[in-house]
């Protein structure tokens, strides 16, 4: 009898322990989930709390260096451009002085005269141009009516008006009763070039 | 040894694991207490300022490498070759004097 309730006593005692120790390691692991869910969610909030803040102040700092440097950027690029555009007027107005050896100025003024005629489907011109320009075409104008009406099939006749206007180069071309004109001047060619180039010229020279 | 020895050590193991569940709930309480304490510490606006502050410090670096990033491209442009220009110059001379 002795002996087989020592048996059960140490049983009991073995079985105690480990329902003692379960049961504190079962407390320790929930004490340990319940701080690690509240670090997680701690995390969470702090960020969602800072994270309103933080994209405001980014932009608020990176965004004023940004937008000046992108001005100061801009404004170099366009002031290449223009000056590219500055270069090409300077060549014109050699062209128109006579003074370039790669280009004939009166073979120039016809072409700009064809284009224009072409352009107004008229035959009887009236070409304003300025003072220079407007005694060169006085010394060429039957050369160019016969030019003109060989290659354009049609009897061309051309005169030019008193006025005089203040371009570089080039002509301005009407019909007889004034409801049509074409501008071939040198500025307003240089204006539609630069209209239609700008942007190309940009990713020519800063690709 | 006699059944009272045996009914007496049932009832201090039964006292044993009593003690250990109080124990336990203890720690989980002490748990739920420092918990409470952590999520505290997601508002707390020190521990805010201290982390955006930290952050302002780095968007200032970050800014610095664009500044430099930027005065570079801008160097590069001020210096940009005259003979580029001048290419450039040509093709709108010739845009200016292609007749149709």
């Amino acid at each position: 009898m002795s002996e087989s309730l020592q048996v059960l006593i140490d049983e009991l005692h073995r079985r105690s322990a480990e329902e003692i120790k379960k049961i504190k390691s079962e407390a320790e692991a929930e004490a340990q989930k319940i701080i690690e869910d509240a670090k997680e969610r701690a995390e969470r909030l702090f960020l969602e709390k800072v994270s309103a803040e933080l994209p405001t102040l980014r932009n608020k700092i990176l965004g004023s260096v940004e937008g000046e440097a992108r001005t100061k950027i801009l404004l170099e690029k366009d002031r290449i451009v223009k000056r590219a555009f500055e270069l090409a007027k300077e060549t014109l107005i050699a062209i128109a002085e006579g003074k370039s050896g790669e280009y004939k100025y009166d073979e120039i003024l016809y072409q700009l005269i064809k284009e224009a005629a072409v352009k107004l489907g008229e035959k009887e011109l009236y070409i304003i141009a300025n003072e220079k320009d407007k005694k060169l075409l006085s010394s060429n104008i039957t050369s160019f009516q016969k030019r003109l009406s060989e290659e354009l099939g049609d009897v061309y006749t051309i005169e030019i008006e008193p006025e005089t206007i203040n371009v570089i180069g080039g002509v301005i071309i009407r019909n007889k009763d004034r409801t049509k004109i074409y501008n071939n001047t040198f500025d307003g060619r240089l204006r539609t070039t630069e209209d239609r180039l700008r942007g190309i010229l940009g990713k020519i020279l800063f690709k | 040894m006699s059944i009272e020895t045996l009914i007496s050590e049932e009832l201090e193991a039964k006292r044993k694991i009593e003690e250990a569940k109080k124990e336990a709930q203890k720690i989980i309480e002490e748990a739920k207490r420092k918990a409470e304490q952590i999520l505290a510490s997601a508002s707390d606006p020190k521990r805010i300022q201290e982390y955006v502050s930290e952050k302002e410090d780095e968007y200032k670096e970050e800014a610095e490498e664009l500044r430099k990033k930027y005065e570079e491209q801008l160097k590069r442009l001020k210096e940009f070759p005259e003979p580029k220009i001048k290419e450039a110059a040509e093709l709108i001379l010739k845009e200016v004097l292609k007749f149709e």
